[in-house]
């Protein structure tokens, strides 16, 4: 080792550090209050009306989306706006396994897995070259034009017709599990995608991600081989969401091109991973969970003017909370300040 | 003994800008080669054809011997060859120590906790140690400098490019910028500096190789370039140099 | 024979009226590094502010361009002053979900206020057409090519010839640096977004004396654009007017001779080759995209 170079930094420099100190209990509570939480969930279908069960059934879906696209977008930094491609491929994968070959539901699921994530590979190597506003379109042209071809084969995906899945009486395959069924479905695949991007977070892949998000030539630089790491992360994305796309399928019983692959997921799934946090790991919780229940609530309460007051929602949380709701709060008990209008002109011009 | 770097009639257009004619040069192991030359002269772009970030017209990059010309980044990273930027890009978003271990973790395929104390290690070395849980925006100019540093020796190289490391600093600075790299140099590192500051050059190339317009101009000691009219001619224009010359000024 | 001749000339007047809605969208996007996914939008609004003009005023859409473009002059430049100039530093989902959200907004203000129901603005020449050799071509689609001609014209010669246009290349090119030779960023930016807003505007009104529209458009009209202009290149203006007619005429053929939505298959797939192999664009120039920002 040589000799180590004179340190000319003041002595009294003190350096911010990031992250606090956690005491034992903060750290229990870490750990404790999600547990809670999930046992309180898993006996949900004992305590919920059916309906309220399909609406966290629908929650939770949005949780493995949002949670998919938090990897590729969120950590990676390359916003996708096409993911929904892989949710309707994993749909259209498994209503095809189901009816035409007469498959079971349980071996058709991890065969949409495997479809998101070769679709992935395949279109990420090309798409992942871009950067920015240019991946984003490309990825949404990729979504549009793949919903284009399942609805031009319509001998094996029913084109736009729509394929239904025989769910019930003596064609079905797989006995319907009804909306407790779905709700574990939904549940357990939730909490695996957000396990998925825990351990992502803490790992050398993790890191991998973030370096390419902050500076990819440096990443580069660095040794770090940006395209096998990103394909990979879209591979994770897409599988993922394929999952959330087969089990949503064989819910819905007939499914429709037009619905399966509809812009308004992708853009969905995009906003709650924002608001809620875009790089953190509850964030996309938090925000599947808040917008899915101001959705239906104005949903149930003003029907014309639901889609009106999300719009504004969204612009106003966007404007206010640019990083999220999770980085914001972080800061704002760090700082042991709130200060929406400073926060507004974060990224001001 | 194969030479650590070596181009051969390197050349990269863009469009209708030739930035690099035909450079041949070699650097042979444990030396240290200054690169210099007016703005404009095409030093980055050198720097970025043979570590991989722009691929070359025509011509070749050897590493140890090894053809790879047109490799990626990462390729040329993990066969040892390091590099600074020359506007600093550290990863904005992390402490300071979390940037090295990026090095250590990726090119030099480490987990992160031995990237973390391989880190550790390197700040110690360059001066940064107490800077470790600070975030880039925190930093003044030259430990920015020590950063980039930093994460390319995180890597472990055996040849080591930097890009205008000088730039900017106080001459106590500059000193202490010489001594990491000459120390850096008695461990067998190779390196090729890319400099504009004449202090730095002087004191610590073996051999300085001119680049004028995306030629090389010259070659030689550092004395030897010092007293080349073609070189005071390329920085200070032809009419100073051929007054120079005839007045006999070394 | 004749099939064709008429598919490639409907599809080079809708093409010139493609291009006026895509320029705009292409000048904010090269210029200003955001995507306005509210684009589609603007035009639907044009297209009403020139139908309510007609029905109240019997105002005829060729002059209700005027005020329409002037409307949405003052909107754009208030909403990009106001609204999206304040995520511009921001990840580029920001700008994406800002416009998105915005594009919600007016499109469901303009269902609230007008109804989804599709509307046209009923002038009594615009239908009538000129036939050269058997091809049919409408009045109404005519004039709106030759505004789409003579709108790039304006424009062009707006950005290369006049102070707020040298202003506004500049900021497109390193905005750092103009704002440190005395450019009003904040300005500018708003003013391209307005000429960007004026000229959907424009087109709306020569949509509605064309066809048919109704607010649930916006969004074809948005993605079009998208694909327009990275056809053409962004911030190129004569790309623009180029990859709409080839948009047009496509889609026109298309439409003749290949089963309907497999065109669009197509159109993406020719997006993602173009941003695969070419991102700058069929006719882009490299500068735009060495742009510095800070």
């Amino acid at each position: 080792m040589g000799q180590a170079v004179e340190d000319t930094t003041a002595e009294t420099a003190v350096p911010r550090a990031r992250g606090s100190r956690t005491g034992p209990v903060v750290a229990a509570a870490r750990i404790g209050i999600p547990l809670a939480f999930l046992a309180f969930l898993a006996a949900a279908p004992l305590m919920f009306v059916d309906s309220f069960l399909r609406t966290l059934s629908t929650v939770f879906m949005y949780v493995i989306l949002a949670q998919a696209w938090n990897i590729i977008g969120g950590y990676a930094g390359y916003a996708s706006f096409g993911n929904v491609v892989f949710f309707g491929l994993g749909g259209y994968t498994v209503a095809v396994l189901m009816t035409e070959l007469r498959w079971p539901f349980w071996p058709a699921l991890p065969v949409a897995a495997v479809v998101g994530a070769v679709y992935a590979a395949v279109i990420g190597l090309p798409v992942l070259r871009l950067r920015g506003h240019y991946f984003a379109v490309a990825t949404l042209g990729v979504a549009e034009g793949t919903r284009e071809i399942i609805i031009n084969l319509p001998k094996l995906t029913g084109g736009g017709s729509g394929e239904t899945i025989p769910a019930v009486g003596s064609l079905a395959t797989t006995s319907y599990p009804g909306n407790a069924g779905f709700f574990y479905m939904f549940l357990a695949l939730a909490v695996i995608a957000t396990a998925v991007v825990w351990r992502v977070s803490r790992s050398r892949f993790g890191y991998a991600l973030r370096s390419i998000h902050q500076d990819e030539e440096a990443a580069a630089a660095a040794g770090l081989n940006t395209t096998r790491t990103k394909v990979r992360a879209f591979m994770v994305s897409g599988a993922l969401t394929a999952l959330a796309g087969g089990i949503y399928a064989f819910q819905q019983v007939t499914i429709y091109p037009d619905r399966l692959f509809s812009v308004e997921i992708t853009v969905l799934m995009v906003v709650m991973a924002v608001i809620g946090g875009a790089g953190t790991v509850i964030g996309p919780v938090i925000g599947a969970i808040g917008l899915e229940f101001l959705s239906e609530y104005l949903r149930q309460n003003v029907l014309e003017y639901h889609t009106l007051i999300f719009g504004a929602i969204i612009v106003a949380v966007i404007l206010f909370l640019p990083q999220g709701i999770v980085s914001f709060s972080r800061d704002a008990w760090r700082r042991r300040r709130i200060s929406l209008l400073e926060n507004a002109r974060r990224y001001s011009l | 003994m194969t030479a650590a770097l070596q181009t051969i009639d390197l050349s990269r257009r863009f469009g209708g800008l030739q930035a690099l004619r035909r450079v041949s040069f070699t650097v042979e192991p444990g030396q240290i080669v200054g690169v210099i030359g007016p703005n404009g002269a095409g030093k980055s772009t050198l720097v970025n054809v043979i570590t991989g970030h722009l691929k070359p017209t025509s011509g070749q990059v050897h590493v140890d011997g090894r053809d790879v010309t047109g490799a990626r980044p990462w390729v040329i990273a993990e066969m040892g060859v390091a590099r600074t930027f020359q506007v600093v890009k550290p990863f904005r978003d992390m402490t300071v120590r979390e940037n090295v271990a990026v090095g250590a973790m990726f090119g030099a395929a480490s987990s992160v906790a031995v990237a973390m104390q391989r880190a550790d290690e390197i700040l110690e070395r360059v001066g940064l140690a107490k800077r470790a849980g600070f975030q880039p925006r925190e930093l003044p100019v030259a430990d920015l400098r020590r950063l980039e540093l930093a994460r390319a020796l995180a890597l472990n190289p055996r040849v080591l490019l930097i890009d205008e490391v000088m730039a900017g600093l106080r001459p106590a600075e500059v000193e202490a910028a010489v001594q990491l790299v000459l120390s850096l140099k008695e461990e067998g590192v190779t390196i090729v500096a890319v400099e504009h500051v004449m202090k730095a050059i002087m004191a610590m190339c073996d051999r300085v190789c001119v680049l004028h317009e995306g030629a090389v101009l010259s070659e030689g000691s550092p004395d030897e370039i010092a007293s080349d009219e073609r070189v005071i001619g390329a920085y200070l224009g032809e009419r100073y140099a051929r007054r120079t010359a005839e007045r006999g000024d070394a | 024979m004749q099939r064709f001749l008429q598919a490639t000339a409907y599809g080079l007047l809708q093409g010139g009226l493609f291009a006026i809605v895509a320029v705009g969208f292409s000048l904010v996007w090269g210029v200003t590094n955001i995507v306005n996914l509210a684009h589609g939008a603007l035009v639907i609004i044009g297209a009403y502010v020139a139908w309510q003009l007609h029905s109240a005023l019997g105002l005829d859409p060729t002059l209700g361009m005027l005020p329409a473009a002037a409307i949405l002059f003052a909107s754009g430049y208030v909403i990009q002053r106001g609204l999206v100039n304040r995520v511009v530093n921001a990840p580029i989902w920001m700008t994406l979900l800002v416009t998105f959200g915005l594009e919600l907004l007016l499109v469901n203000l303009l269902l609230v206020g007008y109804t989804g129901n599709y509307r046209r603005i009923r002038t009594g020449w615009a239908s009538r057409a000129l036939d050269i050799g058997g091809v049919r071509l409408p009045y109404g689609r005519l004039a709106g090519f030759g505004f789409a001609i003579l709108l790039t014209v304006l424009l062009v010669l707006f950005i290369t010839r006049t102070r707020t246009g040298l202003a506004i290349r500049a900021a497109g090119m390193d905005r750092g640096m103009a704002r440190s030779m005395g450019v009003n960023i904040r300005h500018v930016y708003a003013v391209t977004f307005g000429i960007a807003a004026a000229l959907a505007g424009a087109a709306g009104s020569i949509v509605g004396m064309t066809s048919t529209f109704s607010p649930a458009d916006a969004g074809h009209f948005t993605l079009q654009s998208f694909v327009i202009a990275v056809l053409g290149g962004l911030g190129n203006m004569w790309g623009a007017l180029a990859g709409g007619l080839l948009v047009g005429v496509v889609e026109s053929l298309g439409a003749q001779y290949v089963s309907g939505t497999l065109i669009n298959a197509f159109a993406f797939g020719l997006l993602v080759l173009v941003l695969a192999i070419r991102p700058s664009g069929l006719l882009g120039r490299p500068f735009y995209e060495a742009r510095v920002e800070t």
